[in-house]
């Protein structure tokens, strides 16, 4: 295409290397010249994510550095990628918007970063059977302009619409997102797949057979084409805020409210701080939002009930609507005030969301953790909770404690039935014991369908480091500290 | 020297820790931070015109501040590479609308190009209009002189209204007084200005640029200068009022004027865009209007005009009052607009690049059942105008200022 000629002529280098680098000449011949790079800025930038950890800890990791970034703009692009992959034993690490934390889409092998994003076509809207047929590249601000010329919506999106892309998404679980609460999970919104395996086979899967692939995180093919559920759009949401000063009250409020029969599309509690940084009109210690399709019977008086008996406030309509315009950007605002905002998603049960909080609040004291945190319904049960610091790097110790601190939440969360959120390369340590029986099928999936191991490795069904020894660090280092306050005094 | 203005964000403040302090890229400038305060939560990349169209992750603004982080630690070497992935921006400012964590992120683009230019690497296509402007106070190379040109047919009515004495001044800016494409522009504000009465004067040879391709070029101090030219004249022809008919010299004038005087420029003029001009008018009832044959308008906002300036509600009020328009919205319309790509030298950096994304804006308007194309800004008329040829979309576009100037009642 015309306008990618300029980048081509920036990367004048890309000639020359394709002449050394015989993989590159292959990956040229079938993408072109203007989307395979060996370029050491391209292959910088495709390697991060938002993962907030200094640099030095980034770089721990084994090859954290892709050697390769190709875009794709076809499923036989994908396919024949795959094939040169195999053909060099090279990693690939499928990347859709980059905004998925904890290492997803970073490479831990280097390899090739396959950037899905310019497969951008919405295939077919069909309003009357209601589904879509999209591409993974598209963006949630384009599915919702073209499905609302139809009158429709898909109804379910993360808070990081902005920056995320619906193959992203899926390949990430969509667990939790605005609208899952009163529509389901992708997974139930999701009627049919195209994937692309490691062997080369493309593959449609439905039902059941498509589960796996849902928050999969790229380990077991690439998802090329996806069919969605789309539903009448609203008219509009009206977003209802309350205040708490006890967190006991707030806890107990969000569980009645999570067990009202009418559904919101999006349920959010938060402390203090986390407000303080997010909200410009921040008010109360603790705070609760949700908002109702407008359409739908709105539980104005239970609510009331709920709120009253827990002492708190209703607090103004400016303030609940700016809490709806600030769902895609609050959860990184406190970034705007710290160098490192450390955080751990947990995906618990909305009972045990107390029993969560209670603990990290209390690090605050115990462990001088600067913690912040803010929650939202998933499914009609299950939250995701993220629990945040806002950090210093040159305070070692604080960094180290905060994660350990934080390390102890998802080992709580996991006693409590739930687990870590985002899998990713991070979290992977968990796998096996939050979600062992998903553990177990992905194992076996992962060893049936890659067999070399090159899709996405050391996430989900495999990890860089282990549990135990990841453990034991946060044992010595917790002895540590404890010493060092004992010499201290 | 920090990053000013309110909505910096508070850890520019608190970052001295970072190990930056031998690099001399950014060194001690208040920005070497700002790569710093982004999240890479990437909100950013998807509203890029750039990165819309080149799909490359790297020249979104995150993949940006990325680049220059490595660069920043020693990590990749500041290089012509580097300098062209920078240049590849129309400093629409749409990130800075959406940045999460309000980085004032055209600010560091420019503070950017900056440092290239000290670096000496600014591409030279950029440098030729530089020197262009230094050398004839324009972009074009056309000299004071060629100022006049617009005046052919109508010099018996503006030529004692060049260094006239008055309270109302018509900045026309060099695009509008240099290029015949762009003449029907003047010519429908001073027809605008005659029927409304009032007593306006023009600065002839004596304007200035406003000095914005300077700062989008590297050379603020430039830039500054040429504002102040104008600033200067302003006062010996006793204005009060400045009608601008392009956005960007208004903004490039009263940003200079606030680096310059430390004040703000509304304390000793008040600076107008056309469409804020015109709207006044309207209110006092100075114009009247034809009825117009049902025609339907949208109105695509300028960035600066937008985003910059929040002029969003005057045109439509300007269009809601003449009988007979309509008008509809095109998607991204107001504070979300989407660029032109002409902005920011975009079309002189990478012409092709620049087009595409005008073919992209023409794209998004062509799905609305407008018939023509209003905007306020004659770079945006420029680069729209060129798409409707790329891309066989004949539809007209406009000034706010020829919509008005056509619907005037007859005398
Ligand atoms: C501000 C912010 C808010 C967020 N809010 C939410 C939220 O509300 N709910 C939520 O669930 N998550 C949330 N997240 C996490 C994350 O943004 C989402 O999960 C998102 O959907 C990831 O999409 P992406 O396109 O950025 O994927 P990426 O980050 O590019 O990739 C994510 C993972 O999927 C794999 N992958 C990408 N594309 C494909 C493909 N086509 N085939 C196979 N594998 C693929 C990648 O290898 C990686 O492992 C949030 C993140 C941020 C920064
Ligand atoms: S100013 Fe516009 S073109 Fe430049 S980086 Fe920001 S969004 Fe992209
Ligand atoms: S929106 Fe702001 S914080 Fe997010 S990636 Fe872009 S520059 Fe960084």
């Amino acid at each position: 295409m015309s306008q990618t000629k300029q980048v081509t002529s920036l990367n004048e280098s890309n000639k020359a290397d394709q002449e050394i680098d015989p993989v590159l000449a292959q990956l040229v011949k079938v993408v072109g010249p203007d989307n395979a790079s060996n370029d050491e800025l391209e292959r910088i930038v495709y390697s991060g994510d938002p993962s907030s950890l200094p640099h030095f800890h980034y770089r721990w990791k084994r090859k954290y550095l892709a050697d390769y970034v190709v875009r794709v703009e076809k499923t036989d692009q994908i396919r024949e990628i795959i094939l040169i992959a195999k053909e060099h034993k090279l990693a690939i690490v499928p990347r859709g918007g980059g905004s998925s934390c904890m290492g997803s889409s970073c490479p831990s092998r280097g390899g090739i970063s396959l950037d899905i994003k310019r497969m951008n076509k919405i295939i077919d809207i069909n309003a009357e059977e209601g589904f879509v047929r999209v591409e993974p590249g598209v963006t949630f601000a384009d599915l919702e302009i073209e499905l609302a010329k139809k009158g429709m919506e898909l109804g379910i999106y993360p808070t990081s619409a902005k920056s995320a892309v619906i193959g992203g998404w899926i390949a990430c679980g969509g667990r939790a997102g605005i609208g899952t609460p009163r529509y389901g999970t992708l997974e139930e919104n999701i009627i049919e797949l195209k994937v692309v395996l490691s062997n080369g086979e493309i593959k449609i899967v439905a039902g059941k057979e498509a589960l796996p692939y849902i928050g999969s995180f790229g380990i077991l093919g690439v998802i090329a084409e996806a069919k969605l559920k789309i539903r009448k759009k609203p008219p509009r949401i009206k977003p209802l805020s309350y205040t708490f000063q006890r967190l006991e009250s707030l806890c107990d409020a969000f569980t009645k409210v999570v067990g009202l029969s009418a559904k919101p599309v999006y349920l959010k509690i938060a402390d203090a701080r986390f407000q303080k940084y997010s909200n410009p009109l921040e008010k109360g210690r603790y705070v609760l939002t949700l908002a109702y399709n407008d359409g739908d019977d709105i539980p104005f008086d239970e609510l009331q009930r709920i709120v009253g008996e827990n002492g708190g406030g209703m607090l103004d309509d400016e303030y609940a609507e700016n809490e709806w315009e600030l769902r895609y950007d609050c959860e990184f605002k406190p970034k705007e005030y710290c160098h490192t905002l450390m955080f751990q998603e947990v995906w618990i049960h909305s009972d045990n969301v107390y029993d969560v909080l209670e603990a990290y609040e209390r690090s605050k004291k115990t462990h001088k953790v600067p913690a912040l945190w803010f929650g939202m319904l998933g499914t009609q049960s299950m939250v995701r909770l993220e629990l945040m610091a806002m950090l210093n790097p040159d305070r070692y110790l604080e960094f180290i404690s905060s994660k350990g601190i934080l390390h102890k939440m998802v080992k709580r969360s996991i006693r409590l039935g739930g687990g870590p959120y985002t899998i990713g390369l991070q979290n992977s340590i968990y796998m096996k014991k939050a979600y062992p029986e998903r553990y177990a099928a992905m194992k076996k999936l992962k060893n049936e369908l890659d067999v070399e191991g090159i899709m996405n490795p050391d996430r989900v069904t495999n990890c860089l480091t282990s549990y135990s020894r990841i453990n034991l660090l946060f044992f010595l280092a917790s002895g540590f500290r404890r010493l060092a306050k004992y010499v201290a005094r | 020297m920090g990053i000013g203005g309110k909505s910096s964000p508070p850890i520019l403040s608190q970052v001295g820790a970072i190990n930056v302090r031998h690099m001399a890229f950014l060194k001690d400038s208040g920005y070497e931070a700002v790569p710093y305060v982004c999240a890479f939560c990437g909100n950013c990349t998807m509203v890029c015109p750039a990165f819309m169209h080149l799909r490359w992750e790297p020249f979104g603004p995150r993949g940006k501040l990325h680049a220059t982080k490595e660069i920043i630690e020693g990590v990749i070497n500041i290089d012509e590479e580097y300098v062209r992935r920078m240049y590849l921006c129309s400093l629409c400012d749409h990130c800075t609308q959406i940045c999460t964590t309000s980085i004032p992120l055209l600010e560091f683009w420019l503070f950017i190009r900056k440092e290239i230019e000290m670096f000496g690497l600014t591409p030279p296509s950029i440098s030729f209009i530089s020197k262009s402007l230094e050398d004839y106070g324009d972009p074009f190379a056309m000299g004071p002189e060629s100022r006049r040109i617009w005046t052919r047919g109508i010099k018996k009515i503006v030529e004692p209204r060049i260094g006239k004495q008055a309270e109302t001044l018509f900045f026309i800016g060099c695009a509008c007084a240099l290029k015949p494409q762009l003449h029907g522009i003047v010519r429908s504000m001073i027809k605008i200005m005659e029927r409304a009465g009032i007593d306006y004067s023009l600065l002839g040879e004596n304007e200035a640029c406003c000095g914005a391709p300077l700062l989008w070029g590297g050379k603020p101090a430039g830039a500054k200068e040429l504002a102040e030219q104008n600033i200067i004249w302003f006062r010996k022809i006793g204005a009060k009022t400045i009608v601008f008919n392009c956005p960007t010299c208004l903004n490039a004038i009263n940003e200079a004027y606030a680096k310059i005087y430390g004040t703000h420029a509304e304390k000793e003029f008040n600076l107008l865009t056309a469409s804020q001009f015109i709207v006044h008018l309207i209110r006092e009832g100075a114009l009247e209007f034809e009825e117009q044959p049902l025609v339907t308008v949208t109105y695509h906002d300028p960035c600066v005009a937008a985003r910059k300036l929040n002029v969003i509600d005057e045109p439509r009020e300007i269009i809601d009052s003449i009988p007979g328009l309509y008008k509809v919205e095109v998607i991204n319309s107001g504070k979300e607009t989407h660029c032109c790509g002409s902005h920011g030298l975009l079309n002189v950096i990478d012409p092709l690049l620049s087009s595409k994304i005008a073919e992209e804006r023409l794209r998004q308007m062509s799905i609305t059942p407008a018939s023509r194309i209003i905007t306020e800004c004659p770079s945006c008329i420029q680069s729209l105008e060129l798409a409707t040829h790329t891309m066989q979309y004949p539809i007209a576009v406009e000034h706010i200022a020829q919509l008005v100037a056509d619907a005037l009642r007859d005398e």
